[in-house]
């Protein structure tokens, strides 16, 4: 085996190998990930939940600015791990499911069955409320299950 | 799960023509076949609910059903059935290589080789790094592998090959940076070169299989069809064979840019050579020394940038030396290529319309759509429904909703999901992206296709956010036309870009669909000839004539599209690769090649808005007397569309606006406008030139959906609703309703041989 390139006296090698580096982006994302998510759970509170619970879409008014906020947030976590709704039946039956890559299965862990996409996108949002680290059942008085 | 589906082989057919149905099942047996007119589609119980009628047809029956198998993954095969490629006498090979995602498996770069009994020879990906091996074909198999991993997005010289004077395998790369042709540049200190060499004991056998790039053969199958598996990712330039590999002064020579540097190859496939003014429109490779062309399966993007690329000329037609790669993909499809299951030749008194085929087996069922035409040269009605075929191929079997990050920011809703959507993610691979899409190693898809089933494209789908879109909403225009009682026959954008404005000549009215987004400039052309020549134009969508879209010269069915520089898009054409391989021609929107839809429809996308819709205010114009007969039924002090089945609004999901800068006629009369538009809506990257706060639908005013009329030349004229939801709020109380109302008093005078008066 002959390795072309030598490496000049002295001088540190160069890169041999592609699977020895990372993205250093990754340290940012954690760093801004744990600001966010704490700035975020400042932000939720019962009537933030109930504003969700009762027009999840913003059909009937303009959501709020915190609302806002949260939603863009969540809405916006990558699609690995992340909550959908299953139409089992159009208009009549919803459940929800959870995502993996393209070409993998999806998880259904939850047997919940949910009369409209409404319903169950409430369901996602108190889904998603507890990964950000929120006490949703102390929020809500635990009259929504999780 | 789903177990049976089908495509056609092309999207339209008039009557006398033969239309072919070609359906897999995961389990074989009978099918049955139904055909069906549809006329509504769309579930939701606050609509008409579905509406189709049986045909009686001869296609009607019982038929063999099989599960057919699908070829994915773009690669170039060229056949040797006398061994010229065998390389048992000695084989070198050089080429640039260019690996995207080099960790993703075993990936084939180029081979001549028959995985059952590993006979043969092949460059092929392993762990990252390249390996050259030969096979005996008794099993026994020798390797040398690079002592480097590959970095990806790089471009290599890779000099290899099989040495029977010194019983030895040699693989040689050699990374080839420039400041443009690649990631890296020359500020990084890459130290990826190798030259490796074992001891080879035997000669490659040489079976019975086609030279492959991008892939290698895993079976012949009985039909001598041969199968393709370890599908590269990534681009590859140059590929040329010689009788030995080359020396280590040779190979430094070609990586140093000297081509002829290790003599003259007896086989050298030149990708660029066929690069024309209309740009490479062919499936053909040439092979330049010696005659063995290829071809190209399941259109990998030729006139990729090379490894030479230096950045200065982007159009490729101008710099074809430079545009010597073609890109693969493991995940790309042209034509699933399965075998036909039925045919109809559509009958003479078929009248034309939107139909599926239904096929079913025990409990599984497909609709399998397709429309027919009126006789070619002929109307049978004075107005004509033209279906976008080319947004239903650009939108075919699209995962954005499940797999990109910001979908559920840009619908403004979370995913919804039904069966054919679980489908499509679960078991999607031999379904195909959209033009939306991303290729596995993160290259936008630049090509769709109609000859695959089209999951996404059935009467009852419900798209990614629980709403119709494109087909589902243009059958409820076909639903209110039927139930007003107007004449119409239906055609396509396949008859508009094939046919031109011959295709809309014979019709007084023609009436778009919901999103007819895709268009070719022959289409564009059509419209302007169609409407400067008196014709009369309903423009009932939104988001219209947009991209740049072009079909294949000798695949009619296949389009091509390149993200341009700006747009509302799902990815962006990289540095270099604006301009159509099949066409040559300047990728992105239409707005930026001076063909804004403002100037042809009256108005062009402004915003998307998928979480709420709104309804029109209507404006001085609408006031205007010599517009009375638009209005008649209407009271024009009220909001107009201030319901529907989407977002309970005539104005959403995507809408335009009406802009004298963008070429809107000066004539034009702005009838109204939307208004209540959400802080979820946003203005269109086109329109962003400083990016600033209060971009969004409650606080920048260009976000709205515009209502406009103007005459043309020779008694035509235009109306524009500009919305993508207009069509589904046709149905609302029963199709009493203003937005109806507008749309049949427009349409009853367009339909009118009565010329109309210019108005100014």
């Amino acid at each position: 085996m002959t390795e072309l390139s030598p490496v000049p006296g002295g001088v540190a090698p160069g890169l041999t190998d592609p699977t020895r580096l990372r993205d250093r982006a990754e340290d940012h994302r954690a760093f801004w990930l744990a600001r966010r998510e704490a700035e975020l759970r400042e932000l939720v509170t019962p009537e933030l939940i109930e504003e969700h619970r009762l027009d999840p879409v913003g059909e009937r008014a303009h959501h709020s600015a915190e609302l806002q906020q949260v939603l863009n947030y969540v809405r916006s976590r990558p699609m690995r791990g992340k909550a959908f709704v299953y139409t089992e039946r159009a208009f009549e039956s919803y459940r929800i499911g959870v995502l993996a890559g393209r070409n993998e299965p999806v998880r259904f862990d939850d047997d919940r069955r949910f009369a409209s996409q409404s319903d169950a996108a409430h369901a996602i949002f108190l889904m998603r409320l507890a990964d950000l680290g929120v006490d949703v059942d102390s929020l809500t008085g635990g009259e929504e299950r999780l | 799960m789903i177990g049976l589906r089908g495509y056609t082989d092309r999207p339209s057919a008039a009557p006398g023509e033969r239309l072919t149905f070609h359906v897999s099942c995961d389990e074989p047996g009978d099918i049955e076949a139904r055909l069906f007119r549809v006329i509504v589609g769309d579930v939701n119980p606050a609509g008409p609910g579905p509406r189709e009628e049986a045909i009686d047809a001869p296609v009607n029956g019982t038929y063999r059903g099989i599960s057919q198998r699908t070829q994915i993954g773009g690669y170039v095969e060229v056949p040797d059935p006398d061994g010229r490629l065998a390389g048992g006498d000695g084989l070198g090979l050089h080429l640039f290589v260019y690996p995207t995602i080099p960790a993703a498996g075993r990936q084939a770069v180029i081979s001549r080789w028959d995985d059952r009994d590993a006979a043969g020879w092949a460059l092929t990906i392993e762990d990252g790094t390249l390996t050259f091996a030969v096979g005996d074909g008794s099993g026994a198999v020798a390797r040398v592998t690079a002592s480097k991993r590959l970095f990806p997005h790089t471009w290599y010289s890779v000099a290899a090959g099989y040495d029977p004077d010194r019983g030895t395998l040699t693989i040689d790369q050699r990374t080839v940076v420039s400041s443009t042709n690649g990631l890296a540049g020359p500020v990084v200190p890459l130290a990826g070169d190798s030259r490796d060499v074992t001891p080879a004991p035997f000669a490659p056998a040489a079976p019975a299989v086609p030279a492959v790039i991008a892939g290698l053969v895993e079976e012949v199958d009985g039909g001598g069809r041969a199968w393709v598996a370890a599908n590269y990712n990534g681009k590859v330039d140059s590929p040329r064979l010689y009788r030995r590999p080359p020396a280590d002064g040779a190979a430094a020579r070609l990586a140093a840019g000297d081509l002829d540097g290790a003599g003259r190859p007896f086989a050298h496939w030149d990708f660029a050579a066929g690069i024309g003014r209309d740009g490479i429109g062919t499936d053909t490779v040439r092979e330049v020394a010696g005659g063995l062309h290829g071809r190209c399966v399941n259109t990998p993007a030729r006139a990729s940038t090379g490894w030479n690329w230096d950045g200065e000329e982007d159009r490729f037609v101008h710099a074809p030396e430079q545009y010597g790669a073609i890109w693969f993909h493991d995940d790309s499809i042209d034509d699933s290529r399965w075998e036909p299951t039925a045919e109809l030749t559509v009958p003479d008194d078929l009248r034309s319309g939107c139909y599926v085929l239904r096929v079913t087996q025990g409990d599984q069922r497909d609709d399998i759509p397709f429309f027919v035409v009126p006789p070619r040269g002929t109307a049978t009605a004075p107005i004509a429904l033209l279906v976008p075929t080319w947004s239903y191929i650009a939108y075919a079997n699209v995962r954005t909703s499940p797999e990109a990050d910001a979908a559920q920011v840009v619908f403004a809703h979370p995913t919804v999901m039904g069966p054919r959507a679980l489908e499509l993610q679960q078991r999607g691979a031999p379904y195909g992206l959209s033009v939306y899409d991303l290729h596995s190693d993160g290259q936008g898809s630049q090509y769709s296709t109609w000859r695959r089933p089209i999951l996404n494209l059935r009467p009852n789908y419900r798209y990614v956010y629980d709403a119709t879109w494109n087909f589902q909403s243009d059958l409820h225009i076909v639903g209110w036309l039927e139930r007003m009682g107007f004449d119409y026959d239906v055609i396509t954008d396949d008859e508009l870009h094939h046919e031109g404005v011959a295709a809309l000549k014979p019709y007084r009215a023609v009436i778009t669909g919901s999103h007819p987004e895709y268009y070719s400039g022959r289409m564009i052309d059509a419209w302007e000839e169609f409407l400067a020549g008196g014709g009369r134009g309903m423009y009932l969508g939104g988001n219209g004539m947009y991209w740049v879209t072009s079909a294949h010269p000798e695949k009619p069915y296949l389009l091509e599209v390149r993200r341009g520089e700006s747009g509302d898009q799902g990815w962006r054409a990289r540095p270099g690769e604006l301009f159509h391989h099949t066409t040559g021609e300047r990728g992105g929107l239409w707005r930026h090649r001076a063909r804004a839809p403002q100037k042809v429809w009256g108005t062009g996308m402004t915003s998307h808005m998928l979480d709420t819709s709104a309804p029109y205010h209507l404006l001085a114009d609408a006031h205007d007397p010599r517009v009375d007969w638009i209005f008649e039924g209407v009271d024009r002090g009220e909001p107009l569309g201030d319901y529907g089945l989407i977002g309970d609004g005539a104005a959403g999901q995507e809408v335009d606006r009406y802009d004298l800068a963008l070429g809107t006629p000066p004539h034009a009369l702005l009838l109204g406008s939307s208004y209540g538009h959400t802080y979820y809506d946003m203005l269109v990257p086109e329109d962003q030139f400083f990016p600033h706060a209060g971009m969004n639908g409650v606080e920048h005013p260009l976000i709205r959906t515009d209502l406009v009329y103007f005459t043309t030349p020779n008694g035509g004229a235009m109306f524009a609703a500009s919305s993508m939801t207009w069509s589904t709020s046709l149905p609302h109380d029963d199709y009493d309703n203003g937005v109806s109302r507008v749309t049949a008093n427009v349409l009853r005078r367009f339909a009118d041989e009565e010329p109309l008066p210019l108005v100014s």
